[in-house]
């Protein structure tokens, strides 16, 4: 089995591509938001950078995790790395699986740095203390990164274009906030034509309300496990999903 | 034995031009077979159908027909690739690696495991002149060094056969003497070698056979074996082959 080696250099590739600047930006923003809100109570000033701060560590995690799996393949083909590769007894499904691999451990080390960052400035700034709520809120917007960066992996993969893979991949997570809408709207309209598409939208775009775990954090007492593990395993099934999408297209690809 | 064997392979490529669909000739119904343990040399001009041929060997492009082998495995496959060794044009490497990590992330995804790797990266980068850099990141290496570490990894899991894509364009006199001399190393060791380029001069230095192939299609097979003045000889026969005309006029 090649995914490991294929994960393990994708880890190494994007260490020494420089992705981790984006985390002091993170730093400085979180650092500005602590001087900026210092003047308020200190339990509104903890709850504003509470919001500020998972809300960075989402944008800069998913602008980071589409980047990186929309390049991943494309700029191999385009640098012909992908010869030496695909010559070699790997299978084309390892590739694309170990890719996929290492952009999320490149990821889950971003959220867990950001985290910590963040932490230790309500620790510093604030008399906060920690919560489990907190904690899976930060787990959640892992769990979405299962399932975007294998939309953006395959998106790369079917368009064979970066910037439509990337507009793709936004879309997707744009309407997949909307999902509640999306079928609101499918049960009201009158025409049947357009209630299939909303429905088929609905269904087949993934769920990310279901993720949305910062939006309850003023319920302290954490989410039950058996909640934490559905919606883990509904979002590696739609990962899934694209990815066996994604590895078809790659086993029709010539070089 | 047969270490190659092409029958009536085409490969037509399709472009999309404002959804118009354009087809040009990768190479048409080529039937060719290398035996094992010979050097054998596609010659042709540019665009010929050299490179659709090894990439089709290696499974990198799909045929539109006939059929190709590599020993008795009908490519693409997954266990003719443990067989080949493949060195493309210009390679491309990961700059970001050094020569000793380059070569061992290739002979990890052949399946070598870790306690023979080491040793056998040792070897290879003696072979190719390289162990003194082992350590020195690609991006610092020059253009005949890149080669070297490109025959490096097509050699660390030990292949039957050696496909080399233009191995010596782009080289200066220094980097075609050793790549030469490599060449004529490795036949030596009784490797299968499959090679190909526009320069008449180099492939009758290290070829047993050659085959000429003109726009897709393999017009001549020469052995060079059986020539006395191989280089005059050869040239007077590509270039009689792939433009009789002017050939006739240079009479």
């Amino acid at each position: 089995m090649n995914i490991l080696p294929i994960a393990e250099y994708t880890i190494m590739e994007n260490i020494r591509s420089k992705i981790f600047y984006i985390l002091l930006l993170f730093v400085f923003i979180m650092a500005g938001s602590s001087l900026v809100f210092s003047s308020l109570a200190p339990d509104t000033e903890a709850r504003v950078i509470t919001d500020i701060g998972l809300a960075c560590i989402e944008m800069f995690t998913l602008l980071t995790g589409i980047f990186a799996a929309v390049n991943l393949v494309l700029q191999e083909i385009e640098n012909r790395t992908i010869y030496l590769l695909m010559t070699r007894p790997l299978r084309r499904w390892e590739y694309i699986v170990g890719r996929y691999l290492g952009v999320l451990v490149i990821l889950c080390f971003n959220v867990i740095t950001m985290l910590s960052v963040l932490i230790l400035l309500l620790k510093l700034t604030t008399s906060w203390t920690i919560y489990p709520m907190f904690v899976w809120s930060a787990v959640a917007i892992f769990f979405k990164m299962i399932i975007i960066v294998a939309v953006a992996l395959t998106a790369s993969l079917v368009f064979t274009s970066s910037i439509t893979a990337m507009a793709f991949s936004f879309l997707m997570w744009v309407l997949g906030h909307f999902s509640s809408e999306l079928k609101l709207m499918a049960e009201r309209v009158q025409s049947l034509l357009a209630k299939g598409f909303l429905y088929l939208l609905y269904y087949a775009i993934p769920n990310f309300q279901l993720f949305n775990l910062k939006d309850k954090l003023g319920i302290p007492e954490g989410m039950p496990l058996d909640v934490v593990s559905i919606v883990l395993l509904y979002g590696l099934i739609y990962a899934a999903i694209f990815l066996v999408i994604g590895s078809l297209f790659f086993s029709k690809k010539e070089f | 034995m047969l270490a190659v064997k092409i029958e009536n392979l085409t490969k037509i490529y399709k472009k999309r031009y404002f959804l118009k669909p354009r087809y040009s000739v990768g190479i048409k119904n080529l039937n060719l077979e290398v035996e094992e343990g010979e050097t054998f040399g596609l010659l042709g001009l540019n665009g010929s159908g050299k490179t659709t041929t090894i990439k089709l060997l290696l499974g990198l492009l799909f045929a539109d027909s006939g059929q190709a082998f590599i020993y008795q495995h009908k490519v693409p496959d997954r266990q003719a690739s443990n067989l080949v060794g493949y060195l493309p044009e210009a390679p491309y490497f990961y700059r970001y690696l050094s020569a000793q990590e380059i070569i061992d992330f290739y002979g990890r995804l052949s399946g070598i495991p870790e306690q023979d790797r080491h040793k056998k990266i040792d070897e290879i980068l003696e072979l190719v002149n390289l162990a003194k850099n082992r350590h020195k990141r690609l991006a610092e290496f020059s253009k005949g060094m890149l080669q070297r570490v490109g025959i490096a990894q097509a050699l660390i899991h030990d292949p039957k056969i050696l496909f080399f894509d233009e191995l010596i364009t782009g080289l200066d006199p220094v980097g075609i003497t050793e790549m030469r001399s490599l060449v004529l190393r490795l036949k030596e060791r009784k490797k299968t070698i499959f090679l190909s380029s526009h320069i008449i001069s180099e492939i009758v230095k290290v070829c047993d056979r050659v085959g000429i192939i003109k726009e897709g299609a393999l017009e001549k097979i020469v052995d060079l074996r059986q020539l006395k003045n191989k280089d005059a000889e050869l040239e007077k026969i590509f270039l009689s082959t792939v433009m009789p005309s002017s050939q006739e006029s240079v009479s």
